[in-house]
C-alpha cells in the first residue's frame, strides 16, 4: 500500500490494519449467490406472475382513487426550494383486468394483473412501472424490459424504490416512494415518483 | 441472452469477486440490503454486457467501478429520500462496526468513505482507487488526507 503521500500516523495506520481483519471477515450472504446467478428468475417474475391464476385476483376489487387533487405543479413545503410538485389522486373501481385504463390526468393502463401484482404502463417520464402488492417492486431497465430489479426486499410504508437507467454509469433515476402500503390489499396505496426533471407526482388509491 | 458458457463464467466470476464487492458496498453504504442490491446490479450489468477483459485485473477494476457506481446511485437516492417528509422510513441496517476505526470510517462523509474503503481496506493503489471512482489521483490523495484527519478527530473525541 502506498501511503507515502499521507502524513505518517502510526496509531491510525495500526488501527486501520487491525480494522482490515474484521473487514475481511465480511462475506456476501449466501442467498445473494442464488439471486445473482439466477437473474432470469427475476426476469421471469412478471411472466410467471401473469400466468398465475388471475382468478385469484379476479375477486379482488381494486378501488383506485381518481380525483385530480389540488393544483398542478404545486410546490410541496417539504420539497427542495423550487421543486415543482404535482399531486394526483387516481381512482379505479372494479376488477382489474389487463387492458383496464386507470384514468388520471396523465393516464395509465393496466398492462397485466396477477396474484398480488399489477403492472402499470405510465406515460409520463417512465415507460413502465410495476407494483406488486405485498411485496416487491419491479422496475425495468433502460430497454423497458423487466429484467432489472432496482429494489429487492419487501416494500414498506415510506420506503423508496428506484431504478437506474444505466446501472453502470450512475445515471438516474425515477424514484418511487411508497407512502402507505397495506399488506394484502391495494386498497390504500399512495406512491409518488420523481422524473429526472425533478417533478414529483403522488398517487393515492382508496 | 447469456449462453451457458457465459453463465459458467459468471458463476466463476461471482465466486472470485462477490465477497470483495459486497465488502466494498456494505462499507460504503452501511447497509447490508443496499449492498446486496449494489452487488446484484453489478453482476446483472456484467451479465447483460458480457464485457471482454484484457486480464483479471481489468475485470476486477471493471466490477469495482460498476459496483462503486451502484453505491453512488444508492447514496444519491438516499439523499433524495432524506428530504422527504416521512418520518417512518425504515432504518437501514448498518453492518456491525467491529472496531472504533470502523465506526470512524462509517462516520465519514460518502466521498471520503469510498476512498478509505478502497485504498486502506481493499488495499488498492491510489491509481486503482482513482480509476474506480473516476476521479484524479490527486483527488484521491486529497480525500485520503482529509479522511484521515476526520478519522483522527473522531477517534480522539470518542
Amino acid at each position: 500500500m502506498n501511503n507515502r503521500h499521507l502524513r505518517r500516523d502510526d496509531a491510525l495506520d495500526g488501527l486501520l490494519d487491525s480494522a482490515k481483519e474484521s473487514y475481511r471477515k465480511i462475506h456476501a450472504p449466501a442467498h445473494l449467490r442464488a439471486k445473482v446467478l439466477t437473474p432470469r428468475k427475476k426476469r421471469d417474475i412478471f411472466s410467471l406472475s401473469v400466468m398465475r391464476p388471475a382468478a385469484a385476483l379476479a375477486s379482488l376489487v381494486l378501488v383506485v382513487g381518481c380525483v385530480l387533487l389540488a393544483l398542478p405543479r404545486l410546490t410541496s413545503p417539504d420539497a427542495p426550494t423550487g421543486t415543482p410538485v404535482t399531486t394526483h389522486t387516481v381512482s379505479y373501481s372494479g376488477t382489474l383486468t389487463r387492458g383496464a385504463s386507470l384514468t388520471g390526468e396523465d393516464g395509465f393502463e393496466v398492462m397485466a394483473v396477477a396474484e398480488n401484482c399489477i403492472l402499470l404502463d405510465m406515460d409520463f417520464g417512465c415507460d413502465v412501472f410495476v407494483v406488486i402488492n405485498r411485496g416487491k417492486l419491479l422496475l425495468p431497465d433502460e430497454d423497458g424490459k423487466l429484467h432489472y430489479t432496482g429494489q429487492s426486499g419487501l416494500i414498506q410504508a415510506g420506503q423508496t424504490a428506484y431504478w437506474s437507467v444505466d446501472p453502470g454509469t450512475s445515471q438516474t433515476t425515477p424514484v418511487a416512494q411508497f407512502m402507505d402500503f397495506h399488506e394484502n390489499t391495494l386498497a390504500t396505496l399512495t406512491l409518488s415518483y420523481q422524473t429526472e426533471e425533478g417533478v414529483w407526482y403522488a398517487f393515492t388509491e382508496n | 441472452m447469456p449462453t451457458d458458457s457465459h453463465m459458467h463464467t459468471l458463476d466463476q466470476v461471482y465466486d472470485t469477486y462477490a465477497d470483495m464487492l459486497y465488502r466494498v458496498s456494505v462499507s460504503i453504504l452501511q447497509s447490508g440490503d443496499d449492498a446486496e442490491d449494489a452487488v446484484q446490479n453489478a453482476f446483472c450489468r456484467y451479465l447483460e454486457h458480457a464485457p471482454s477483459f484484457q486480464d483479471t485485473e481489468h475485470e476486477k477494476a471493471w466490477l469495482i467501478r460498476v459496483t462503486v457506481n451502484q453505491c453512488k446511485d444508492l447514496l444519491r437516492r438516499r439523499k433524495i429520500r432524506a428530504w422527504l417528509p416521512f418520518e417512518e422510513l425504515p432504518e437501514m441496517a448498518a453492518p456491525d462496526t467491529a472496531s472504533p476505526v470502523m465506526e470512524a470510517i462509517a462516520a465519514l462523509p460518502d466521498k471520503y468513505r469510498e476512498v478509505v474503503v478502497l485504498h486502506h481496506l481493499e488495499e488498492m493503489s491510489v491509481r486503482e482507487t482513482a480509476a474506480a471512482l473516476t476521479i484524479s489521483e490527486s483527488a484521491v490523495k486529497m480525500r485520503l488526507t482529509r479522511a484521515r484527519e476526520m478519522m483522527r478527530a473522531y477517534l480522539t473525541e470518542t
